[in-house]
């Protein structure tokens, strides 16, 4: 690779002990996106890993560049309302559809659809 | 320029692109129908996908996506055995916007929509302008191509 490569397996910190790379490399999110179901359709505001998002009504999918290894991987999401100074009552549940693609919906704590900005972050192994 | 990526991971090559390129908006937008019984669905480019797609030298051929999409759809799919082909296989050049809308399409719409867009009694599918889309979504449950459309235009 033409940029910096720093190859360790351990981690070593002065008195706090050790960890091995792994941790950081299995830990790390491999995917985000930030949207607003608001916006007409949504648009990401913010993301890495993701090619597009697909408008299914209250459903947004997030499409994945580089795939998961398999569908048991998890996605977590969270919502506000979009206000600056009320950001309650927005609920994000998530579904692993395929391992490139994760289905998002906006509701309240009421169960209705709701608007709002929407934060999905995905974890687990890339394939 | 972008660094001679052969065989680096794709997520790597994604770190790279997320540092070094602008992410670009596009105004493109693709108007879907993937089933007679619900509305049309709508594909946005992602600004940090699209900047890779215009840089080159990042992304995989979309064939490979299809090779992935395969395996995933065996009854017997458990976990992606031929990720490599996301990371080894050469990646492509540049793009310009509209051959990338091509690609986004063969990658994230079903093949049944973009196989036969126009071999229906009505096009299953639209490239347009984010300014042709209806200004508002108070009834974007009931959106739909128009039957009206010229495909000839």
């Amino acid at each position: 690779m033409a940029f910096g490569t720093l190859k360790a397996d351990t981690l070593t910190h002065s008195t706090a002990g050790s960890l091995t790379t792994d941790y950081v490399v299995n830990g790390s999110a491999k995917a985000w996106v930030n949207f607003d179901t608001g916006d007409n359709p949504p648009v990401a505001d913010g993301s890495f890993n993701v090619s597009s998002l697909t408008d299914n009504t209250t459903e947004i999918e997030v499409n994945l560049t580089s795939a998961m290894s398999d569908i048991y991987y998890a996605p977590v999401s969270s919502g506000g309302s979009g206000t600056v100074t009320n950001p309650s009552n927005r609920l994000v549940a998530t579904n692993a559809q395929t391992t490139a693609k994760v289905d998002t919906e906006m509701y309240s704590a009421a169960n209705a659809n709701e608007t709002g900005h929407n934060h999905i972050v995905v974890h687990g192994d890339l394939a | 320029m972008t660094p001679d990526f052969t065989g680096t991971h794709l997520w790597d090559r994604l770190c790279w692109a997320k540092e070094n390129l602008e992410p670009h908006q596009s105004d493109y937008r693709v108007v879907y129908e993937d089933s007679i019984d619900e509305c049309a669905k709508i594909l946005v480019p992602d600004p940090n996908w699209m900047a890779c797609a215009l840089q080159g030298g990042i992304l995989p051929p979309v064939e490979v996506y299809w090779e992935l999409a395969k395996d995933e759809a065996q009854p017997d799919f458990k976990k992606h055995t031929r990720g490599y082909l996301l990371h080894e296989t050469p990646p492509i050049g540049p793009m310009t916007e509209e051959q990338a809308i091509e690609y986004l399409i063969m990658k994230d719409c079903p093949q049944s929509v973009w196989q036969t867009w126009d071999e229906g009694n009505r096009p299953k599918m639209v490239i347009c302008k984010k300014e042709q889309l209806p200004a508002t979504r108070e009834w974007r449950n009931s959106w739909r191509i128009s039957d009206d459309l010229d495909l000839a235009a």
